[in-house]
């Protein structure tokens, strides 16, 4: 009586537990909404690298993510500013910033003409070597007799050498003022360009996608009144928003759908709402503690946790059906019952776990994240099932035509038929061995990245439009001093220049262009005290009537410009984060490439790496991580089947291979049914192998365990089936990682199930 | 004091009437003025640069033409020809190419021979786009006072150009001071470009 008493006070207790929790959560939901992340940038793995190219990765995502770019475009220039007009007054109220244009060229160019004898072009460097002083004579009138100079007056760039390299600089921007407006154009569409910052208020999903949806509505509102317009976006919140509707949409639909399939499963074998309900409580309970241990553990909670942790539901359904079935047209007294069922369900518990845990050794957050959230759930459902169900007197069921069903399910089938067992036995060795040899890997992550394409789309034209170089592939400039710094960046920018010329990029943007390295400089000044030019400038002296020490302020060597001498400037605050000193002997600066054009570029980018020059492909980078991992983890798949083996080992000896081998076989040929699906092979496929492991050894086990008692086998093949509707509907997941994790579960799920009950032993009452 | 609130009523009183017919004011000279295709002339331009004690005067003849751009060809007292093009900006004498803007590298130089382009054909479309004005029709002509709207961008302080049926004056006032006066004469729309003008466009 006295243990009875005990139980009853830790079920109590256990139930309070859960239902303040509810509570408490229902009361802070804000709190909670606050703490989920839709930001699919937070899902890429922690990276392996130094910590100054992790820091130049970051500047530039963050100067990324908080802005976005909209491109208003038609044949007519009118009607593009007019919609331009028209989208600015509809986004007026939103909380953005419009970027207005920034000056301080001014500025810039007075601080360039007292270094100007080493700012000249290469083309202007070579005249001065080669022309005569009737050359820079006639360049110089010219000059002065053309109706106008742009930026530089005449007295201070006589022979336009300056005005040459400060248009070679600032020339090359694709976007120019028209009126109040920025004006790009491409392929005689004239593209109004509207530069949006995001206020930093933004910063919760439900905020980012309000304001997305309002930015696209403004957009078809535009569109509406401006017919035959083209609107192009640009930025991390469309598609940050796009991705985290799409995921919340699927995991309404998916969450909804195996919660309906799992309810009529229930239904229609138990007959009994206690039952529907002893179901609805567990999942409840375990979805609350998954989802407040991710909450305690981790500061944000993705949003593709919650996609993927509806697939608990699956698993935590699976624990209260080993309890139900148990329980039909059974005699015995709950705790009787739970003494029956725990040996089973302690090592279903521990191989499920198990398996679980290896997910939390990939580098993902999200992963480990998911592996979290599972865990817990999953313990939290095992805990409901054994110490509270013993309370729910109500949970005693008849048996009715359904529970008739495993009567047709026979363990070990075709065991007389020798031949054809035979046959089965290699037609599943072929197939595995073709699964494991022929099966194609990727690792891609762009293959992985859901993104909605129109979008991936409009964001690339940009770009090309816009000429806004890659933020993921680019160069990283080391060394100790400024002066190498700059010296090295030259060197690769010369290098650049030529792969510019044979197009295999179609431009860069350097420091080196605003403050040219030392060497560059002082070879340009060389150039610039040509006698032939200086010869020149006397005769134009006289003519024009100049001062006298005007002769001697053109023909004198400048000291080379340096960053201090720019970084005071407003201009500088758009270069700052090309430039980096992480520290007092360490000085880096990023190269940013525009208009890199595939593979065969970045074949050619890759190979300028040196030990000072780092060359830095973030996709690439994470497809080798892919590659690592998906390596690694066949490796901890291995390891887990053989520690599975030993642990089952341990109790049923000879005959523990039966529960170890279906799994293994069923991962096998999945890879092949999917290599003739002409699916590929990712990490993610071999991250469902390895909750293959833990899942599929479970049904072995219990078989093991209670080879007599039909309404295990009842047990388990209602609970694959379970498994089958919670991962079978992530593989209709349009998130491609979730796509490709369900398809290949909802395989090895369904094979795992059959080869278990094909390789099980015969029951001894049959044979 | 007094006076000087007196000075800017008066002045503000003055400004009232530009205002309100701003809108009016392009409409009316676009009325008056013609804007064939391609229009010849010669021209006078006097330039005072600063620091620069001469006064820089020269003549010659100009070509605007909406499709290609415009051609500048100063006689006295030197010879080079100017050609502001979509490919890019280019200053040529008899011994050949002296400057070379490439527009195709440049895109800044296009946004220049745009401004150029709408300045000198008197297109008040575009000039509307990229200026602010004000301005008056009077019965001999009209005038308009320019100022960029966007002042960061700004290549001029101010432009000022007077015309009747076709553009007489301009007078260009550069950020830095720099003052070119050009005056219009014999100016007329032609047909077509000769052989050799049009070689000069490329």
């Amino acid at each position: 009586m006295k243990y009875r008493n005990f139980n009853r006070a830790i079920a109590l207790t256990l139930f309070l537990v859960a239902v303040g929790l509810a509570f408490w959560m229902f009361a802070n939901l804000d709190f909670i909404g606050s703490r989920i992340d839709g930001n699919v940038f937070s899902l890429l793995p922690k990276s392996e690298r130094n910590p100054v190219a992790e820091e130049f990765v970051n500047r530039i995502a963050k100067s990324g993510e908080k802005s976005a770019v909209i491109l208003i475009g038609s044949s007519n220039l009118d009607t593009a500013l007019a919609a331009e007009k028209e989208f600015r007054f509809q986004i007026k109220n939103l909380d953005l910033k419009s970027l207005s244009l920034e000056g301080g060229l001014t500025e810039y160019i007075a601080v360039l003409e007292k270094h100007k004898s080493g700012l000249v072009t290469p083309e202007d460097e070579l005249l001065l070597k080669n022309q005569s002083a009737r050359f820079w004579y006639e360049r110089s009138n010219a000059l002065a007799y053309s109706p106008s100079n742009v930026g530089i007056p005449w007295k201070d760039d006589p022979f336009g050498l300056l005005g040459n390299w400060l248009n070679r600089l600032v020339g090359s921007t694709k976007v120019y003022p028209q009126g109040d407006s920025l004006i790009a154009s491409q392929d005689s569409v004239s593209y109004a360009v509207v530069p949006l910052e995001i206020n930093s208020s933004i910063d919760s999903i439900q905020s980012q996608n309000i304001l997305a949806d309002a930015i696209n509505l403004a957009i078809e509102n535009t569109k509406d009144k401006y017919q035959g317009i083209s609107v192009i976006r640009s930025g991390v919140v469309f598609i940050a928003s796009d991705t985290s509707k799409t995921a919340q949409r699927d995991i309404a639909v998916i969450g909804l759908v195996s919660a309906i399939c799992a309810l009529i499963l229930v239904a229609s074998i138990f007959r009994s709402f206690y039952a529907i309900a002893a179901v609805l409580m567990t999942v409840s309970i375990a979805f609350l503690y998954a989802f407040l241990t991710c909450i305690y553990i981790f500061p944000k909670v993705y949003v593709l946790t919650l996609a993927f942790g509806t697939s608990l539901i699956g698993m935590s359904v699976d624990y209260c059906l080993y309890w139900l079935t148990g329980s039909i047209g059974d005699n015995k007294s709950p705790f009787e019952r739970r003494r029956y069922l725990l040996p089973g369900m302690l090592l279903a518990l521990a191989t499920t776990v198990m398996g679980y845990l290896l997910l939390i050794m990939t580098p993902f957050p999200v992963l480990s994240q998911m592996a979290v959230f599972s865990i817990s759930g999953i313990i939290a459902a095992w805990v409901t099932v054994i110490f509270l169900f013993p309370f729910i007197t109500k949970l005693r069921f008849s048996s009715n035509k359904a529970n008739a069903l495993p009567h047709f399910i026979q363990p070990g089938f075709f065991g007389d038929i020798s031949i054809l067992r035979y046959l089965l036995i290699s037609a599943i060795l072929l197939t595995s061995f073709y699964g494991a040899f022929t099966f194609k890997a990727n690792d891609d992550i762009r293959s992985l990245a859901s993104f909605n394409k129109s979008l991936v789309k409009e964001q690339s034209e940009a770009s090309k439009i816009l000429d806004i170089p890659s933020p993921s592939q680019f160069f990283i400039v080391t060394g100790s001093s400024e002066l190498e710094v700059l010296s090295q960046t030259d060197a690769l920018t010369k290098k650049l220049d030529a792969l510019i010329s044979q197009g295999f990029i179609t431009g860069y943007r350097a420091i080196t262009q605003y403050v040219p390295s030392v060497e560059v400089q002082n070879n340009a000044s060389a150039a610039y005290i040509s006698p032939n030019k200086d010869e020149a400038i006397k005769k134009v002296a006289k003519e024009m009537g100049m001062r006298p020490n005007w002769v001697k302020s053109e023909t004198q060597v400048s000291s080379p410009i340096t960053l201090a001498d720019i970084s005071i400037l407003p201009i500088y605050k758009r270069l700052n984060y090309l430039w980096f000193d992480s520290s007092p002997s360490v000085r880096s600066t990023a190269v940013l490439l525009m208009g890199v054009k595939g593979e065969e570029s970045v074949e050619q980018l890759s190979r300028l790496a040196s030990s000072e020059v780092d060359w830095i492909d973030k996709p690439q980078e994470i497809s080798n991580i892919f590659y690592r991992y998906r390596k690694l983890f066949s490796y901890i798949i291995l390891a887990g089947y053989f520690l599975t083996f030993i642990a089952i080992y341990m109790k049923y000896k000879l005959d523990s291979w039966r529960a170890v081998i279906p799994p293994i076989f069923a991962t096998f040929i999945t890879l092949a049914i999917l290599t003739l699906m002409g699916e590929s092979i990712g990490l993610l496929s071999i991250i469902a192998f390895a909750l293959l492991l833990g899942v599929g050894t479970d049904y072995g086990i219990f078989l093991l365990q209670y080879p007599r008692d039909r309404r295990i086998l009842f047990s388990i093949s209602i609970a694959a089936l379970m498994t089958l509707i919670s991962f079978g509907s992530l593989s209709f997941s349009s998130v491609p990682a979730l796509h490709s994790f369900g398809l290949t579960l909802l395989i090895g799920v369904s094979l795992s199930w059959l080869l278990t009950l094909f390789f099980a032993k015969r029951p001894a009452s049959d044979a | 004091m007094h006076k000087s609130i007196v000075w800017r009523l008066m002045v503000f009183l003055m400004l009232i009437p530009s205002i309100v017919f701003a809108d009016q004011l392009l409409n009316q000279i676009k009325n008056s003025i013609n804007t064939p295709p391609i229009i010849w002339g010669k021209f006078i331009q006097n330039r005072t640069l600063t620091g620069v004690s001469k006064k820089l005067v020269s003549e010659g003849y100009f070509l605007v033409d909406k499709q290609r751009g415009i051609l500048w060809v100063t006689e006295k007292p030197i010879y080079q020809t100017l050609v502001v093009a979509d490919a890019g900006i280019s200053i040529k004498n008899k011994s050949g190419t002296l400057m070379n803007l490439d527009s195709r590298n440049l895109p800044s130089v296009k946004y220049i021979n745009e401004l150029m382009l709408a300045i000198f054909s008197g297109d008040m479309n575009a000039i509307e786009r990229v200026f602010n004005y004000t301005g008056e029709v009077t019965s001999r002509g009209w005038s308009l006072d320019l100022t960029q709207k966007n002042i960061s961008s700004a290549v001029f302080k101010s432009v000022v150009i007077n015309g009747g049926s076709v553009v007489s004056r301009i007078t260009l006032i550069s950020r830095e001071g720099d003052v070119t006066d050009i005056l219009f004469t014999e100016v007329k729309p032609i047909a077509a470009l000769t052989t050799d003008e049009i070689s000069k466009f490329q």
